[in-house]
Order: structure tokens, then sequence, then C-alpha cells
């Protein structure tokens, strides 16, 4: 009999093109999440560049549910990571969690819970993944009313656009988001934070800082407790800040290649190309701007 | 003396396709590896992520699959000499009757 002796070269592309059918079978495999040979589900549920295959069985997503959740609660955490936050006062007495859950499919659906816990007079409302590694999960977004009594808010998202609305003035609040925009209004004592996202804000009492890294920040500043301090920076956005008329505070604002301009009547301390440091009435309190490449501007409301 | 320079011509053709499907396979391996790793270390976000390298790597790996069947399992074209033979003894036959 007449044997064929394999060269190095071809062992080696033999070798590769097992390693590439067997790629090959595997991403099938994977991305019908092994319901290939099922007859139920003979067509999955497939996501692909040009979007989604409905599946017979359901196809998308959406269940909406709401939890009213009875205590005194003086601090509210919300924590989602795709989806939105939107929190507003109410006049009931309990936390209202309305939640809004879509995926691109059932089995996604079932991989993302909300988890509602309570630790002391805190609330805890959060997005759960049950993390499995080739199934795409679902996102929630949340609707948060708060009840009288609530001293702090702190929401946080990943990717989603966190918003405060009509709710009682004299609450602090601690809202951060990475892709997401942040806009609040009547916030006390008020942290936001956002990477690519603008924020937006109406602020008063003693504390104010806002941190964006490519998104602008538009706020208004309806009052600025003495000693108080408000601290505005960015890197590529621009800050543009309306304050009440009876500012009192030490001014420091600087860009590296945006404009710098105040509205109101400032003792200079130092003025250079795009720095501005002076002062307000008495300098009781301190404002304190900064961008790389954005502008800044303080007017008078 | 041709028999032998076709045979040294059809030897160059195969060696030529295997060398070719070689690269093809290699630069197929690298490409998809290194979709996977963006895929799943860049962007770091909380949550399982999507894994979409997974479609490039079936998309592109059937075409990889055909090359390396046309360079591997038809490299000769011993497949069409066969049928060749076959359809030439068929003629015979038919021309005997």
């Amino acid at each position: 009999m007449n044997r064929t002796r394999l060269s190095p070269t071809d062992i080696l592309g033999i070798t590769l093109g097992v390693i590439v059918i067997l790629i090959v079978i595997g991403s099938v495999v994977a991305i019908t999440q092994g319901r290939m040979f099922d007859i139920r589900w003979s067509m999955p549920d497939l996501r692909g560049p040009w979007g989604s295959i409905q599946h017979p069985m359901g196809g998308p997503v959406r269940e909406e549910k709401d939890e009213k959740v009875a205590g005194d609660f003086t601090e509210i955490e919300v924590r989602s990571i795709a989806g939105s936050v939107e929190i507003s006062g109410t006049s009931a007495g309990e936390v209202d969690v309305h939640s809004v859950k879509t995926a691109l499919f059932s089995n996604a659906a079932d991989n993302v819970h909300v988890e509602i816990r309570k630790e002391g007079t805190r609330l805890v409302v959060e997005e759960k993944h049950e993390p499995r590694f080739f199934i795409p999960t679902g996102t929630i977004s949340f609707q948060v009313a708060i009840p009288r009594g609530v001293k702090l808010i702190d929401a946080h998202s990943v990717s989603g656009n966190i918003t405060v609305h009509d709710v009682l003035p004299g609450i602090d609040q601690s809202l951060s988001t990475i892709s997401g925009s942040v806009s609040t209004s009547r916030a006390h004592n008020l942290s936001a934070s956002s990477t690519s996202g603008r924020i937006q804000f109406t602020s008063e009492g003693a504390s104010l800082n806002a941190r964006s890294v490519s998104g602008s920040i538009d706020g208004q500043i309806d009052s600025l407790d003495k000693g108080g301090s408000a601290r505005l920076s960015t890197i590529s956005g621009s800050v543009a800040l309306d304050a009440f008329p009876a500012l009192d505070a030490r001014i420091s604002l600087h860009s590296v290649s945006g404009n710098v301009s105040c509205d109101f009547p400032v003792t200079i301390s130092e003025q250079k190309n795009n720095r501005l440091e002076g002062q307000i009435g008495a300098g009781a309190a301190t404002v304190d701007a900064g961008t790389i490449s954005g502008s800044i501007r303080i007017s008078r409301k | 003396m041709s028999d032998l320079n076709a045979k040294l011509e059809l030897a160059h053709k195969i060696a030529e396709r295997k060398l070719a499907f070689i690269r093809h396979a290699i630069s197929y391996l690298v490409v998809i590896i290194g979709l996977a790793i963006i895929n799943n270390l860049a962007y770091q976000s909380e949550g399982p992520r999507y894994q979409w390298w997974l479609w490039v790597a079936f998309g592109w790996g059937i075409g990889v699959v055909s090359h390396f069947l046309s360079a591997f399992l038809y490299q000769s074209g011993s497949l069409v000499e066969k049928m060749a033979k076959r359809e030439l003894e068929k003629m015979n036959e038919s021309d005997k009757t």
C-alpha cells in the first residue's frame, strides 16, 4: 500500500484547519446558546450586527414592576448599570420603586433582577446581574419616588442618565454616572460626577462639587452658605454658572485654552490670559472652576 | 519530460495553495484572538459583556474552512482527474456497445 508521508507544513496546515473548524463550531454553539439542535428552539434569539431576530416564542422582553417600601428612611441609594435613574418626590409616606426591565429575550431578562434592601435607615435599590458569559443581559431603569424625611439621595449608574426632580428642598445629593448625564434640581450639598455626560443642576447649601471629563457643566446656584465651597471641574467641556445676586465668595476660575468671564463685580487679585482670581463681596465662600479646553462663565441670575 | 513538467507545475500549485491557507488561518487566528481580547478587556464595565466577536469568528471561519478544504482535500485536482477518468470510461463503454 502506498502511504503518503505528511510534511511539517502539511501537519501545520491540517492542525490550523482543525482549530478553525473547532472555533466555527464553538462560535455557533455560543451564539445559539447550545440550542441549535433543540426543535423547540430551532429559531433561537439571535442578536447580530443587523439588530435582532424576534423569537417565535417571545422576543424582546419588557417588564414593569411597582414596589412600595414602607419605613422611616433618611437615605435612599439607587444603583443601576445601563438603565436610567429618575428620582422624584412624593406626598405618600412610603418609597415607590417603579422598575422597567428590558431585554432582547426572556433568557437575558432572567439574568437581571431588582434587589431592594433596608440597611437601618438607608434603603438600597440595586440592579443585580447573574453573569453568564455568552448571554447578554437585560437592563433595568428605575423611577423612584421618595417621601418626606429623606435627607440623602445617593444614585449611581454606569451608562444610564440620572435625573432628580420635584424633590423637597434640603436633600443632600450624591449622583454619579460614567457615560450618562446628570440632571438635578433643588439639590442641597450636591456632589455630581460624570465622565462623558453633561451635568445640569440647581443647588443650594454649603457644598457643591461637580466633575466631568468630557461633558459640560451647566448649573444654577440659589445659595451658598458662608464658609461653603463650590468646585466645578471638567476637562474638555465648558462651565456655565448662574449664581444668586448676593453671591459672596472668593473665586478662582482657570481655563487652559478657553475664555473666562464673570458678570459680578470682582476685586481682582490675579488676572492672566485664561485665569481669574478675586473676590466678590467679602469672600465668605469659595467658588473654584476649572477646565482645560472649554470656557467658564459666571453670570448673575 | 512533459509529464514531469506537468507534475512539477501541479506540485508548485499545491504548495502555493497550502501556504496561502496557512497564511489565511494564521491571520484569522491573530485577528479573532485580538477581537476577543478587545471585547473582554477594553471598555471595562460592570456586568457581563455581549460577545460580538463570535459573529466575526463564525462568518470569517466559514471562509477559512472552505479554504482549508480546497487546499488540503481537493488539493491535487485528483477529484477532477478521477471524474474525468470515469467519464472517459463511460464514453469507451458506450463506444464498444
